[in-house]
């Protein structure tokens, strides 16, 4: 597979002393679907419109296949874009709607009549054919929408939050069909989103962006288990976040609310000198200590919360001024809510992160 | 879309037209109003007592006919905005059926209701065998208030119930959890909250019976005259054109006022409160006292229906016996000689004058649509505000201000179809406005970035997409426009010469003539008047999109 079929290349953009987009750089191979996540805001919406040539980059190239389209208007580059607010054309029925672009691509009315059929069907809803846009549902607004943008077979598919308004439980079944067509198609997409359950359940990789820069890019698990910045930690969902600060004494070992504590996954880049990191404990690595472990491999607490949700408890419990999030299951005997319990963590699984951005950014 | 030197002209043609037909009037009005720079005429007017009293009787019969549109129409407005009842929807419509009839018709519709031969006088002489007519309502400050609670009850029905409509039940389910009665639910919570519309409906209600012209000529006879009759008896008759200058300035100066209240408040109505939707806030009535007001709601449009109804069986009926001479006559008959044309001439000036009013009016209004725009900052709320001036002046206004202003400096537009024609498209240009921007306004950037993702060029998207999204908005207001123009009276009938006449000023001088057959033909005219706007009317709510283009 080509592997630069897209290269987004050094895309900068100021609005009115508001930086947009800071030196962002991405490339897409064919059949990739990428997924922007992050806060709103953060630049995701712009660097798409930038993409779909609906806005100007202040620098920067874009280009397929190595040939730049930055001097192309929107709709000579071929590229799909479907909107956040959909914008169905509210005059056009349907199949109207899903045929406009193949229309503008001067492609015969047999053609595009096979063509809509096809797309109607691959969006299961052969039946809505001529349906007024008005009443539809909003999830067939989606897919109808999404089968408008994929009619003229786009290059490169831009997604802007397509989910947009609709409830937890469609978005679920929605994202996980439009994948298996994005997949099924073999279409080069770019999908944004600011959910990170729906970027990686659609996606091949993920491109997490804050405030205008690309913070970190990769397949959801490499994100997920090893986070480059607080931020990307704080967006994957880790809850316990702990300042902590490198000893002198040894390369791997921190001055935490804990005490002294070795982590034995420590990156290199701490080692030279003294620094300030955040150490990021997975919820899965707390447990409530049994009795039969070691006396100085658990720390006592107070328990603050319990609370029943998915089959578990949701356990909240201070240690000194920290507190710590963590699941336990039914079996454990919970004491009373401000009893003392003892916790033990499992330091393998932990992960510390610089706070300094440059030591990584560089 | 829009190039620069497109967006130049489109200003620079407007701004002509506005200079014509508003600036220059309402300047040349003001002008005579302080003749020779004296204020001679001003002292005049106002130590006059006739004038004086004139005013008065202009302000107390506004203010009585807004105080009992809203007394009749608040509690018909709740009923149509809580409950459910079979046919609300229709019923709702039909409330608007008076209001979109020419003046005239409505008039003549009364006449043939409770005139003195009208429909309930005749079957009460028949009944009791009475030689007079028992009911004597014609030149009555009666049978002007009634017809003006007739043609104004659904502006309440159409702010006020739409606002309550909107407002959450829930509002008012937690003050009474909070302990406050049902009183003082209403007083402390609805009230204020539906108080922003109330005034916008009372405020607009006061504007067009503060210059009602055709109902009060009409039904009040010689004793009772508005500043807009006085202005044009002054104008017409007693050729007293300063005086009538200071009435104009009196008037417009009041209405103007009141306009930007009405703005103001249908503004806040909109903004002021949760706003759920109508289905969320609706129940079956349930207690006897729900049940009365929603059959009450029924009898109201029966009544209000009535003298239309009246109008179409008394121009079949004519001394007790079905006939069509009414309408015969208004083909056959060319004796007319008062009249220097026929019905039929008249029917066909008003269709021409209607047709070359659009052919004026469209194009001024897609303009005004599109410098207006999608975005909106303070340039163009005040260019929209200049835009909609005509609606605060009244017909016998403009009619004036072309009068003297296209008689002066050379300039000799009187008595020609021209004038007519502007003067008819001036006062219809701003329904064709309000019928194109809410369509325009739903044609977004990003709905023309969505065509181009899709490889649409700009000649692409304005062919296939903005043009005819906007299409349906134009024809609205075409229809919109024709309509004004075939029901307009005040303005005409100052401006038209006899060759000119237009279906109102026949039927207005029918009126002025006695005998049943003159009355016949004006109930026949009116009736086919009333036909023409019907179906003018059915055609703007078919074409109009959902919830777009209302006032």
């Amino acid at each position: 597979m080509n592997n630069d079929f897209i290269t987004i290349k050094a895309i900068n953009k100021t609005y009115e002393n508001h930086i947009a987009l800071n030196n962002v750089n991405l490339t897409l191979g064919e059949g990739d679907i990428v997924s922007l996540l992050g806060p709103s805001g953060c630049g995701k919406t712009t660097l798409l419109r930038i993409v779909a040539g609906l806005e100007t980059p202040d620098t920067g190239d874009i280009m397929i296949q190595g040939n730049s389209i930055a001097n192309l208007q929107p709709e000579a580059r071929k590229f799909g874009l479907m909107f956040q607010d959909l914008v169905l054309f509210p005059h056009l029925n349907v199949s109207d709607n899903i045929s406009f672009g193949l229309e503008m691509q001067g492609i015969s009315r047999q053609d595009t009549k096979g063509r809509v059929d096809e797309l109607l069907s691959l969006v299961n809803l052969t039946q809505l054919r001529e349906r007024k846009i008005q009443d539809l549902s909003g999830g067939e607004r989606q897919r109808i929408a999404l089968a408008r943008a994929l009619a003229p077979n786009p290059r490169l598919l831009m997604l802007d939050e397509p989910m947009g308004a609709l409830d937890s439980h469609l978005r679920q079944t929605l994202y996980i069909q439009i994948r298996d067509i994005l997949k099924n198609l073999g279409t080069t997409a770019i999908y944004v989103t600011h959910d990170r359950n729906e970027a990686f359940a659609v996606s091949d990789y993920s491109v997490i962006m804050n405030n205008g820069h690309i913070i970190q890019t990769g397949p959801p698990h490499e994100i997920y288990s090893k986070p480059k910045t607080k931020f990307v930690a704080q967006s994957m969902g880790f809850q316990n976040l702990v300042n902590v600060y490198l000893t002198m004494e040894s390369s791997k070992t921190f001055t935490t609310p804990f005490g002294l504590i070795t982590i034995p996954s420590t990156h290199n880049y701490l080692s030279d000198r003294e620094l300030e990191g955040t150490l990021v404990i997975p919820e899965f690595s707390i447990s409530l200590a049994t009795s039969d472990i070691a006396i100085d491999s658990y720390f006592e607490g107070i328990l603050l919360r319990k609370i029943f949700q998915d089959g578990n408890y949701k356990i909240q419990v201070r240690i000194g001024e920290t507190i710590l999030h963590f699941v336990s299951n039914l079996e454990i005997n919970l004491p009373p809510i401000g009893a003392p319990v003892q916790i033990s963590i499992d330091w393998s699984s932990v992960i510390v992160i610089p706070n300094d951005l440059k030591t990584i950014l560089g | 879309m829009m190039t620069h030197s497109w967006k130049f002209w489109g200003a620079f043609l407007l701004i002509i037209f506005l200079a014509f037909t508003v600036v220059y009037p309402l300047i040349s009005i003001l002008n005579l109003s302080f003749r020779g720079n004296s204020n001679m005429v001003w002292i005049d007017v106002l130590t006059d007592n006739y004038y004086l009293d004139t005013l008065v009787f202009t302000t107390w019969q506004a203010i009585a006919s807004t105080l009992l549109t809203l007394l009749i129409g608040i509690p018909s407005a709740y009923a149509f905005a809580r409950y459910n009842f079979p046919g609300k929807r229709l019923l709702r419509g039909l409330t608007t059926v008076p209001f979109v009839m020419p003046p005239l018709v409505i008039a003549l519709g009364f006449i043939a209701l409770l005139g003195e031969k009208g429909i309930i006088n005749s079957l009460l002489q028949s009944m009791f065998n009475l030689d007079d007519a028992p009911l004597r309502l014609m030149n009555t400050i009666y049978a002007i208030l009634i017809a003006h609670i007739i043609y104004e009850f659904t502006i309440v029905v159409r702010i006020v119930s739409t606002a309550w409509a909107n407002l959450d039940p829930d509002i008012e389910n937690a003050a009474r959890m909070l302990g406050a009665s049902q009183w003082k639910v209403f007083s402390k919570i609805t009230l204020p909250l539906l108080l922003p519309a109330i005034i916008a409906a009372g405020s607009l209600i006061f504007v067009f019976t503060f210059t009602s012209f055709g109902v009060v000529l009409i039904l009040g006879g010689a004793n009772y005259a508005t500043l807009e009759v006085s202005i044009y008896t002054l104008a017409a008759h007693l050729l007293e054109l300063p005086a009538a200058g200071v009435l104009t300035v009196i008037q417009m100066t009041i209405t103007i006022v009141l306009m930007a209240f009405y703005a103001r408040y249908q503004q806040r109505a909109a903004l002021s409160f949760n706003l759920v939707p109508n289905k969320a806030t609706t129940m079956h009535p349930r207690g006897k006292f729900d049940k009365l007001l929603c059959v009450s709601n029924y009898i109201i449009v029966l009544i209000i229906l009535s003298p239309l109804v009246a109008l179409i069986v008394r121009s079949l009926i004519s001394d007790g016996h079905i006939t069509l001479t009414g309408f015969t006559n208004l083909f056959s008959n060319e004796r007319d000689s008062f009249f220097f044309v026929s019905p039929l001439q008249a029917i066909t000036n008003s269709l021409l004058f209607g047709a070359c009013t659009v052919a004026v009016a469209v194009p001024i209004g897609i303009i005004s649509g599109l410098l207006l725009g999608n975005s909106a900052n303070w340039r163009k709320a005040l260019l929209d505000s200049i835009l909609m001036l005509p609606l605060g002046i009244s017909a016998v206004t403009m009619g004036f201000g072309f009068l003297i202003a296209f008689n002066q400096w050379g300039l000799n537009l009187t008595g020609s179809w021209t004038i007519i024609v502007i003067a008819h498209a001036t006062l219809a240009y701003p329904f064709v406005l309000r019928s194109i921007l809410p369509v325009l306004r739903t044609i977004t950037p990003s709905l023309r970035e969505a065509a181009q993702m899709l490889g649409a060029s700009k000649g692409n998207i304005f062919t296939r997409i903005e043009l005819p999204i906007l299409w349906r908005g134009i024809v609205v207001g075409a229809v919109f426009a024709f309509a004004v123009s075939l029901g307009e009276f005040g303005a005409t009938l100052l401006l038209h010469r006899p060759e000119h006449t237009t279906m109102p000023i026949a039927i207005f001088r029918y009126l002025g003539q006695p005998g049943e057959s003159n009355l016949m033909q004006a109930l026949s005219m009116s009736c086919i008047l009333m036909f023409i706007s019907t179906v003018g009317f059915v055609a703007i709510e078919r074409l109009r999109f959902r919830n777009l283009g209302s006032f």
